[in-house]
């Protein structure tokens, strides 16, 4: 949508806002991922590599080179991990299932029949 | 839970990286979760970070619900930015940002897993929330009665909470 023009401005004046303004936003998000990306990151590393770059960054602080795979190899093929997914899908799963069963019932209850206390639990105020 | 785990291992004063960030850009250490006046200040900037995602995606429906012909209607009026604001998108998005409130409100006076996984209350009770103190007042010291008193008053003082935001930010009107 365009808004209309204002006082107009010299175009190096509008494209350095713009790009302040653009730039902020890019670091804003790049601060939030770090986390984020830190975590992945870590999961690539043996366990004395994690806090290595921590604090005293470097460009190695967010990638992880000289990684290794050994972490996922474990989790894989090694460890219990299979049975913990499994519990974890069964539990999800049935959740999802038995929670739209019961909870659609209920819906409907309230969306097709008048019944004395109906408002109290559907009205936002009371 | 996996969000507490990172921040923790962040936050830690000697290891962590965001004390590694802020001599990067060559301000102070800080002591975060150790110390009795920013572990709570720690605590709750995690738990922004982490909310940012849900809340962000509800509020963005909610602007994205808002007519764009009446945004275009009160330009042709010659309505400047801050008067469509005012006068156009906070009040088209009030149901949105009510539930929001609403919502958030009860989900952080029932704010346990963060407290648990990275301070357990401290140092010295500074992060002990009322979930905690449940918590450990029925699990550590078996004393359920007087847990179950404070999940009851704190359920009360919810209610409140947000019966009253229903109360003073509710808008009835259809467009």
């Amino acid at each position: 949508m365009r808004v209309p023009a204002g006082p107009p401005r010299p175009a190096a004046t509008r494209l350095l806002r713009g790009g302040v303004f653009y730039a902020a936003l890019v670091g804003i998000a790049l601060l939030s991922a770090i986390p984020l990306i830190w975590a992945i990151t870590s999961s690539l590393r043996p366990d004395d590599e994690i806090f290595r770059y921590t604090t005293r960054l470097s460009w190695k602080t967010l990638l992880p080179i000289g990684g290794t795979f050994q972490n996922f190899r474990e989790i894989l093929f090694e460890d219990r991990f299979a049975r913990f997914f499994g519990n974890s899908v069964f539990v999800a799963g049935s959740t999802i299932l038995l929670g739209l069963f019961v909870n659609s019932l209920a819906a409907f209850g309230f969306a097709r029949f008048v019944f004395r206390g109906r408002s109290c639990c559907l009205r936002w105020s009371w | 839970m996996v969000a507490s785990i990172i921040w923790k291992l962040m936050y830690n004063p000697d290891s962590g990286l965001v004390n590694g960030l802020l001599i990067a850009v060559s301000l102070p250490a800080q002591t975060f979760l150790t110390s009795t006046s920013q572990a709570m200040a720690s605590v709750m900037g995690m738990v922004v970070w982490k909310g940012v995602g849900y809340w962000m995606v509800i509020l963005l429906a909610g602007l994205k619900d808002i007519p764009e012909g009446i945004q275009e209607a009160a330009i042709v009026d010659g309505a400047g930015p801050s008067r469509r604001f005012f006068s156009i998108t906070f009040p088209l998005l009030s149901p949105t940002l009510l539930f929001v409130v609403v919502a958030d409100t009860v989900i952080n006076f029932l704010l346990f897993v963060p407290v648990y996984v990275m301070t357990q209350g401290g140092p010295s009770e500074s992060t002990t929330l009322l979930m905690f103190e449940v918590y450990r007042n029925a699990f550590v010291y078996t004393r359920f009665g007087y847990a179950a008193a404070i999940s009851t008053t704190l359920l009360l003082v919810i209610a409140v909470a947000v019966t009253v935001q229903m109360r003073f930010l509710r808008v009835e009107f259809e467009y």
